[in-house]
């Protein structure tokens, strides 16, 4: 379960959020939306203990220490991120997986044909020009990345942005098969991206409101 | 000089400056060895006459000479070299700026962001150093006037002595400049690699700092920063030990030059050697000699390193002339 609770928070002077306050229980999927700069990223690295509030608490699990939070989540964010390493240490962070389960992601990611035309398969460099990938190539590895960890928390932060549609819907399709049974908050310009989401919130003017049942907006409180 | 040294001064336009400075410059250690072999000479043997007063007046031409001879290299060719050096340094940074500036995106994109500041940085200091670092070409030109001045000066006044001298110094010189001088820009070329990898971390870690935390990649991060780290170490180690090892060939051939010189003149006094003093004399021009190889021999082996610099410099200026 997250929990935010009156968080204020406030970045380069300016204040984001002023007591927000979230509830998601676990196994939701819960989509945000909204304006760019409105804070929904801010949200997400809040929650996923990159930043620290400056009044109220965030919760994931129980846990309320940022560096004990980031251990229970997974991020995949508008930029892939990646490192100048291999294929298979920027999935792995240099942690030790079985072949199976790295396999496994990789397919889930839509990696694998890919990796195969590679001389060097998953052991490729990427060198520190990672970002000569293509998009949905360094996208897709940030995500194998994601599901390697396989943290009951998935935060999305716009992960299809710099994807064409086909890329898109290829990524989005895997992970909502790998989110299936994990607690999901994904960031979105694209509502049609959350069809079959529990719950879809707007974040305005630093506050979070929650779509009801006739889709009239209303105040999330907890 | 490196061929690829020289197109860089005259890219720069300062190619004839440094022929000036170079001029300017040469004749200075032969001089020295000139006054300090006459000074020991000429002081013994008014010792041994017990002339006080002719002592007197010689020192006191000597220190006039040194004075003019120091001050000269202390203050005119100082300014020119500390001019030139700044220069250097200015013209080639900008210079590289701007060809890389006239690149587009791709070519940019070819080379790493640690790549491009290693080559801003330390290659251009290397570049500069080539030439202008007190050990490196300038002294090495000075020390090889010195050498062959010497030499001449040491065959005129004993041919024999002259070449037991040259018999056992130029087996350790080579010895010296095969192992060390083709083995160290190697070394040092890999190092500058292994700088430039090192340096490339630093985008990623800033940049990617949200993924290395959630994915706790911090272990695997440092991992390779200290690879990288102790890869420009153990280049640079290798290229130390030979340094060493040149430095103790030089030493040993060094006194065993000396040894001989001074068994066989002492067979030779009162016949081809005149005296005591001559022998001194002698010996004086022959630590010359020595001394100007271990020079010669040390700064080719920093020029050769510091070439991996100018190597490196070169290839982005002629990119812009491609």
């Amino acid at each position: 379960m997250i929990e935010l609770k009156n968080v204020a928070f406030t970045y380069q002077e300016k204040i984001v959020f002023q007591e927000l306050s979230l509830k998601v229980e676990k196994g939701q999927k819960v989509g945000i939306v909204g304006e760019s700069g409105c804070g929904k990223s801010t949200l997400l690295r809040l929650i996923a203990g990159l930043y620290r509030p400056a009044e109220g608490g965030v919760t994931v699990d129980g846990e309320n220490d940022p560096e004990k939070i980031s251990q229970k989540v997974s991020i995949v964010l508008q930029t892939p991120m990646l490192l100048p390493l291999t294929i298979r240490e920027n999935i792995t962070m240099g942690h030790a997986f079985s072949e199976e389960w790295i396999r496994q992601v990789c397919a889930a990611s839509n990696l694998t044909k890919w990796i195969e035309t590679l001389p060097n398969g998953i052991d490729t460099y990427l060198g520190d020009r990672a970002d000569e990938l293509s998009g949905g190539q360094a996208q897709r590895i940030a995500i194998a990345r994601a599901m390697c960890k396989n943290a009951q928390v998935l935060l999305l932060d716009e992960p299809t942005s710099a994807l064409d549609g086909e890329n898109a819907a290829a990524v989005l399709e895997a992970l909502d098969h790998f989110g299936e049974d994990k607690t999901v908050l994904h960031v979105t310009h694209r509502p049609e991206h959350l069809v079959g989401y529990d719950r879809i919130l707007r974040m305005e003017g630093g506050k979070l409101l929650e779509a009801n049942a006739s889709c009239a907006w209303r105040a999330v409180s907890l | 000089m490196d061929r690829r040294v020289v197109r860089i001064l005259k890219s720069l336009g300062l190619w004839k400056r440094f022929v000036v400075m170079l001029i300017l410059r040469s004749p200075f250690d032969f001089l020295n060895a000139v006054l300090g072999a006459n000074m020991l000479e000429r002081f013994l043997r008014i010792a041994q006459q017990q002339d006080a007063q002719n002592l007197q007046r010689n020192f006191w031409s000597f220190l006039l000479f040194t004075v003019l001879l120091f001050g000269y290299n202390a203050t005119i060719w100082a300014t020119v070299s500390v001019r030139a050096d700044m220069l250097f340094h200015e013209r080639l940074r900008t210079r590289l700026f701007e060809t890389m500036l006239s690149q587009t995106q791709q070519e940019m994109e070819e080379r790493s962001a640690g790549d491009w500041i290693t080559r801003l940085n330390s290659d251009v200091d290397k570049t500069a150093n080539y030439l202008t670092e007190p050990i490196n070409f300038m002294h090495r030109s000075i020390a090889i006037v010195n050498l062959v001045l010497s030499s001449v000066v040491l065959m005129i006044l004993n041919a024999k002595l002259y070449l037991a001298a040259i018999l056992v110094m130029i087996p350790f010189f080579f010895l010296g400049a095969v192992i060390v001088i083709r083995k160290i820009p190697t070394y040092r070329k890999k190092a500058q690699e292994a700088f430039a990898t090192y340096v490339s971390w630093m985008e990623p870690i800033v940049n990617a700092g949200e993924a290395i935390r959630i994915f706790d990649g911090g272990q695997i991060t440092l991992q390779k920063v200290e690879e990288a780290s102790k890869e420009i170490l153990r280049e640079n180690m290798r290229a130390h030990r030979l340094t060493a090892f040149s430095s103790l060939v030089n030493i040993f051939s060094g006194n065993l030059g000396y040894l001989l010189l001074l068994l066989m003149g002492n067979s030779m006094m009162g016949s081809e050697v005149r005296d005591f003093a001559q022998l001194s004399k002698i010996t004086q021009y022959r630590g010359e000699m020595m001394r100007s190889v271990m020079c010669v021999s040390n700064c080719q082996s920093r020029m050769k390193a510091n070439l991996s610099g100018a190597i490196r410099v070169e290839e982005v200026l002629g990119k812009k002339s491609q």
